[in-house]
């Protein structure tokens, strides 16, 4: 008689401990954007979220997406949660994703959006950023940023015009909404960001 | 039906010369994985902007010629956008003399990714090994060599 209600109790417990996946916390960070100023999460006192995006200039499918990067800066800035893209690939092995190419690319382009340079990839390992683009939707909780969803930013690059899933988007209407992330992570095709050290020690 | 044009399409593949691709959509790619013969498969998911990827062709070849005469089969799926096929995909086809099939995936957006495999977060390269009578299936995301491809192989 008591086994299937201990069963049950050991199972309800497995059901708990699987529930209560810890939150990932991530640091705020210094870096210089593409007009020469440096910028931190703290810098926006107002900000209840951001969206940071981990992009580059080579990426086939990082080029695509910049002008959703403006539309959904535009609109959401305003409303406490700006976007941030950040280039973290080696630019040793890419030329195209130099500061300085960097700089022509967010001018040529009229990136509305800091552009920022983390040129020692300290702050793509912080987030454990894959590949370009990589986007994640960070919300304040008591004071820390937790990350709330990472992925892509919409389930069709090639085609904006085909977007079913913004879930980017939709991660940020949920929040600010005080709901839960119905989807918190998405795969996505992207190019990896490569770590110089990972490099380095093969 | 679907059977026959399945091996329709791999034979359209091996009777092309070198150098060239057919244009697929991910549920023919989901075909593929459900072939109920002894063949194994290999099939690389690849494009002409993966560095890594680019890296490890000559081993995939390698690998490919090795088992030439064995029910293996490699199919190279290439991610690049059909619009760059014809100027980055092509030539590198031909750099690298590639004599195996080569499958340009037409899918876009990001649904088909899972489909391959559940626990895939889209990164490349990334390579499926599947042999449906010994009911194999392994699934890399890391770079293959034509050593851990026999490995893997061996693995039951």
């Amino acid at each position: 008689m008591q086994k299937p209600i201990f069963m049950l109790l050991l199972f309800a417990l497995v059901l708990v401990a699987a529930g209560r996946k810890k939150d990932r916390i991530v640091d705020d960070f210094q870096l210089m954007n593409v007009d020469g100023r440096m910028v931190s999460l703290s810098d926006y006192p107002n900000a209840k979220g951001f969206v940071v995006i981990f992009t580059c200039n080579h990426c086939p499918f990082a080029k695509l997406y910049p002008p959703r990067f403006n539309d959904f800066h535009a609109k959401y800035a305003s409303q406490g949660v700006p976007l941030i893209a950040i280039s973290s690939t080696d630019t040793v092995m890419y030329e195209e994703d130099t500061f300085t190419r960097m700089r022509a690319k967010a001018s040529a382009e009229h990136f509305s959006f800091p552009y920022v340079w983390d040129a020692n990839q300290t702050v793509a390992k912080n987030f454990n950023a894959q590949k370009t683009p990589h986007a994640y939707v960070i919300w304040k909780v008591k004071g820390k940023w937790v990350v709330k969803y990472n992925g892509a930013f919409d389930d069709n690059g090639a085609h904006p015009e085909l977007v079913q899933e913004p879930y980017v988007v939709n991660a940020v209407e949920a929040l600010m909404a005080g709901r839960a992330v119905k989807v918190p992570d998405t795969p996505s095709i992207g190019c990896q960001i490569y770590f110089r050290d990972s490099i380095k020690k093969k | 039906m679907r059977v026959v044009s399945f091996i329709t399409l791999l034979a359209v593949c091996s009777s092309l010369t070198a150098q060239s691709y057919v244009k697929v959509s991910a549920s023919q790619v989901e075909e593929l994985l459900r072939q109920k013969n002894d063949t194994t498969y290999v099939i690389n998911f690849f494009a002409s902007w993966c560095a890594p990827c680019i890296q490890e062709l000559p081993e995939l070849q390698a690998f490919s010629a090795e088992h030439k005469d064995e029910k293996i089969k490699l199919i190279l799926v290439s991610l690049d956008f059909e619009e760059d096929a014809e100027e980055a995909l092509i030539p590198l086809l031909h750099k690298y003399s590639i004599t195996e099939p080569v499958w340009l995936l037409t899918e876009s957006g990001n649904r088909w990714i899972t489909r391959v495999d559940k626990h895939w977060n889209g990164s490349i390269p990334a390579t499926l090994l599947v042999n449906h009578q010994f009911r194999k299936r392994e699934f890399i995301t890391q770079r293959v060599t034509r050593a851990s491809l026999n490995q893997s192989l061996k693995n039951p």
